[in-house]
């Protein structure tokens, strides 16, 4: 326990002993953090829009107003039996007077008309759900054949294939981007924080042979550059997060905006996970941390 | 722990607490080889208070580093406290060092820190107890008589004051076995003399003290063992020898 203490203390001191040379492993390591930070936020703002747009496309098949329930079902069985369907929501003929007469509620006139008709007009709809944005076209050309056009009416589909290829393709490039940078980012954290313990062990060649001759245990001698190696990582991490909370929420309204989406919101999204992305970035600032001191230290401590 | 049970052992069959067999060593630098140590053989017994002498050069500062495990022995065996220097393991050094005390030609104090730092520091660095250090400190520099100079920096001391600051240094792991390299050597005369006092009394205390020195007048005056080196040999080993060269 003391020793940990002193081990904290004497780690502490190697990251103040330069203090300039410290203040810039720190801001790379803030940099760096930052940025891997923001790459993953646009990943995961990529991705959300790619599922909101995915989520509104769907197929709907209207039936024949005479259609019979094992007709109907003929269809539905046959959708649940293709791998592609992700799920299928059937909407009778009433549920679909109901629905109408809540939609135009305000207006008396198209209420009225639809209910002197002595027959519900409506039809009934089943609305298919894909399970990959590609399956509609799929999905489309199985049910439209002879076999069924005398229940189908009509297949309405709007697949959204131009939108959700080049968001597809948006966030692919953002991911292989993001983690080109990242580790062009990390290696060079890893590189600066490596030179700058380096440079701390040179300088204190004199108390290392000192200690090691009076004495001192291995512990002694190594972890505190590690613990030097820590604290570059923790406030790299803490730094990086104080600037990303603030342009998160500067930045959320606009991006909300320019995909026309109120439903991604980074914000929202940003605070739902705050402790998550916090630690995560504390995780990944001690892991470049440790990294950058083992090497340093088991390549510099040993020959002194 | 094995080690402190062989010790036990030792002490009881009078088994050398230093023991060289036809040591080596070989300096081998920018491919250059210096031949520092050639088959040098000797035994140190518990509670010995020895002398290393001979003039610069001939190795004696290469003893005191192969005896702590500075060094390694290019041939031969060199056995300390009943560690096999030879076999050692690095991790296992630290342990080792612990057990002894060493006083080092050039001093090596940190300037930064007082005097009471300095002694401190071996034990700082070495996992020891606040409350130990708090009361072993003090005791040590009593011994070597530099209580009243603890707050001091080590610029602001005599070459006998560091000295002794070293001597302390060496003494908080309470060692059976006291190492010093080149002691008293750029000392004038009564400096040294007082130096010597204090070696005489941590021997009487009961622990082995090993010197390496080129002062000739003291080591003819304590009248202990002395072993002269020429030329990284040898050439006399004497019960109660004097300096002759
Ligand atoms: N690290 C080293 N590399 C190469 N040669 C060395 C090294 N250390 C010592 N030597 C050489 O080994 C020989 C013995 O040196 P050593 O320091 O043991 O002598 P010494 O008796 O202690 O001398 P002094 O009285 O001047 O301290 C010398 O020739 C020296 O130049
Ligand atoms: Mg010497």
């Amino acid at each position: 326990m003391i020793n940990l203490l002193r081990i904290l203390k004497f780690g502490v001191k190697n990251f103040f002993r330069n203090i300039w040379l410290s203040t810039a492993a720190t801001s790379i390591m803030i940099l760096t953090i930052f940025t891997v930070s923001v790459l993953v936020m646009l990943n995961l703002v990529g991705a959300m829009a790619v599922e909101t747009v995915k989520e509104k496309v769907d197929i709907s098949i209207y039936l024949q107003p005479d259609a019979t329930d094992s007709q109907i079902n003929q269809v539905k069985n046959k959708l649940l039996s293709l791998p592609e369907v992700k799920s299928i929501d059937y909407t009778s003929k009433d549920e679909a007077l109901k629905e109408f007469q809540r939609e135009h509620k305000e207006n008396d006139l198209i209420l009225s008309s639809i209910l002197e008709l002595d027959e519900n007009p409506l039809q009934p709809t089943l609305t298919v759900k894909a399970r990959y944005p590609e399956d509609y076209a799929v999905i489309a050309d199985i049910i439209n054949v002879d076999e069924y056009k005398t229940i189908i009416s009509k297949i309405d589909f709007d697949d959204n294939k131009e939108v959700i290829n080049r968001l597809t393709d948006l966030t692919g490039t953002l991911r292989r981007v993001g983690i080109g940078l990242s580790a062009i980012f990390g290696l060079v954290v890893v590189l600066v924080v490596y030179n700058t313990i380096r440079l701390t062990i040179y300088t204190q060649k004199y108390e290392i042979r000192i200690m090691k001759l009076v004495g001192a245990t291995n512990n002694f001698v190594r972890l505190p550059f590690i613990v030097e190696g820590i604290i570059y990582g923790l406030v790299g991490s803490i730094g990086a997060f104080a600037i990303l909370y603030p342009l998160v929420e500067y930045f959320s309204p606009f991006v909300s905006n320019f995909l026309g989406e109120q439903s991604v919101d980074m914000l929202a999204y940003f605070s739902e996970h705050i402790a998550v992305i916090f630690l995560m970035e504390i995780a990944a600032g001690v892991l470049l941390g440790v990294v950058s001191s083992l090497l340093a230290v088991r390549r510099y401590v040993k020959s002194i | 722990m094995p080690e402190s049970k062989k010790n036990q052992s030792r002490s009881d069959q009078g088994k050398p607490i230093v023991e060289f067999i036809n040591v080596s060593k070989i300096y081998d630098k920018y491919r250059q080889e210096v031949v520092a140590l050639e088959d040098i053989s000797f035994k140190i017994d518990k509670g010995e208070f020895v002398s290393i002498v001979g003039r610069s050069g001939t190795g004696k500062s290469t003893i005191v580093k192969l005896m702590i495990a500075e060094e390694k022995a290019t041939k031969g065996g060199v056995k300390v406290l009943d560690w096999d220097l030879n076999k050692i393991r690095d991790r296992r050094v630290p342990e080792f060092r612990r057990q002894l005390g060493v006083v080092f030609q050039d001093y090596k104090l940190l300037t930064r820190k007082t005097v009471y730092e300095n002694v401190a520091y071996a034990m700082v660095v070495s996992g020891q107890s606040i409350a130990k250090i708090k009361r072993t400190v003090p005791q040590v520099l009593d011994l070597v008589g530099l209580k009243d100079k603890g707050r001091r920096f080590p610029k602001e001391l005599s070459g006998g004051e560091q000295q002794r600051t070293a001597i302390a240094r060496a003494l908080v792991h309470r060692p059976e076995l006291l190492v010093a390299d080149e002691m008293t050597g750029e000392l004038d005369v009564l400096y040294a003399w007082e130096i010597m006092e204090i070696l005489l009394k941590i021997n009487q205390m009961g622990t082995t003290v090993i010197i390496a020195t080129h002062d000739r007048d003291i080591v003819n005056k304590i009248n202990k063992r002395v072993i002269t080196l020429e030329e990284g040999k040898i050439i006399r080993d004497q019960k109660k020898g004097d300096y002759l060269l």
